[in-house]
């Protein structure tokens, strides 16, 4: 094997004298969800349309679902995210979108030094906080005439 | 002798898997199906591979999970490790190693 490996991850690579460094577009994802989740009035991000990373995990156990809810294209030292969230009720979306837009340029170049040029955000729910009390007493409901 | 040095690779492995471990910011190596791992009898070292080009020279891969750390460059870990890595090799073996490639995987992020 005179060829050098083949780091089997898609990521971005970067080449030293004494080997290179492969960031992971996994790393990247994961780092962008926490960044979104920082942010006040981010209720969760959401997997696929209908189901929350909550709900997935829940049904997948110990699968690891971090990097969920987020798609990363890294090219030529940037990248791209698009992401979807649940929005807590009340909130301007604008400007929720906004601070998750600059924590996850932010947080991605502190840890990996790549630009993240464009960061789609897609607002697919507004969370109501009455929305889980209201669930529960249905719940309960159900269970007395079961 | 041209024949498969395996205990030396082996070797090799160990010493740069125990150095890259011993880096702040490493959660740990890489445990990936189909990933860089040394394989030999008893023994797998997960997350390091070593391996030898046609004129003998020696080239390692480290893949790792590193903590989540939001004021840290993960490029800045993967130098340090490739810095450990080199180290130990060099301790390992005569000449040690002449590239360690750094692939950092994942984060393990905190448990909310």
């Amino acid at each position: 094997m005179e060829e050098r490996m083949d780091v089997p991850v898609a990521g971005m690579e970067s080449a030293t004298s004494q080997g290179r460094t492969i960031i992971a577009d996994l790393v990247v994802a994961k780092i962008a969800g926490l960044a979104a989740k920082e942010i006040e009035g981010v209720h969760e991000l959401v997997t696929s349309v209908g189901e929350t990373i909550a709900g997935f995990a829940q049904r997948v156990t110990r699968a690891d679902t971090r990097g969920q809810g987020v798609r990363v294209a890294l090219e030529d030292g940037t990248g791209t995210v698009d992401l979807r969230i649940v929005a807590d009720y009340g909130v301007s979306i604008v400007q929720v979108a906004d601070a998750i837009r600059r924590n996850i340029i932010n947080r991605v170049k502190a840890m990996t030094g790549i630009d993240i040029r464009e960061v789609n955000i897609e607002v697919t729910d507004l969370y109501f906080p009455q929305q889980e009390e209201r669930a529960e007493e249905l719940e309960a409901q159900q269970r007395r005439v079961a | 002798m041209n024949g498969p040095r395996l205990e030396e690779d082996v070797a090799l492995a160990r010493a740069i898997a125990s150095a890259a471990l011993s880096v702040a910011g490493v959660a740990h190596l890489s445990e990936e199906p189909g990933g860089a791992a040394t394989h030999a009898p008893g023994e797998s070292i997960r997350g390091v591979a070593v391996r030898r080009s046609g004129a003998g020279q020696l080239w390692a891969t480290v893949e790792l999970v590193a903590e989540y750390r939001p004021r840290e460059n993960l490029r800045d870990l993967a130098d340090r490790v490739r810095r450990a890595a080199l180290r130990a090799a060099r301790e390992t073996v005569p000449g040690g190693v002449a590239g360690v490639d750094v692939a950092v995987h994942d984060v393990a992020v905190p448990v909310e």
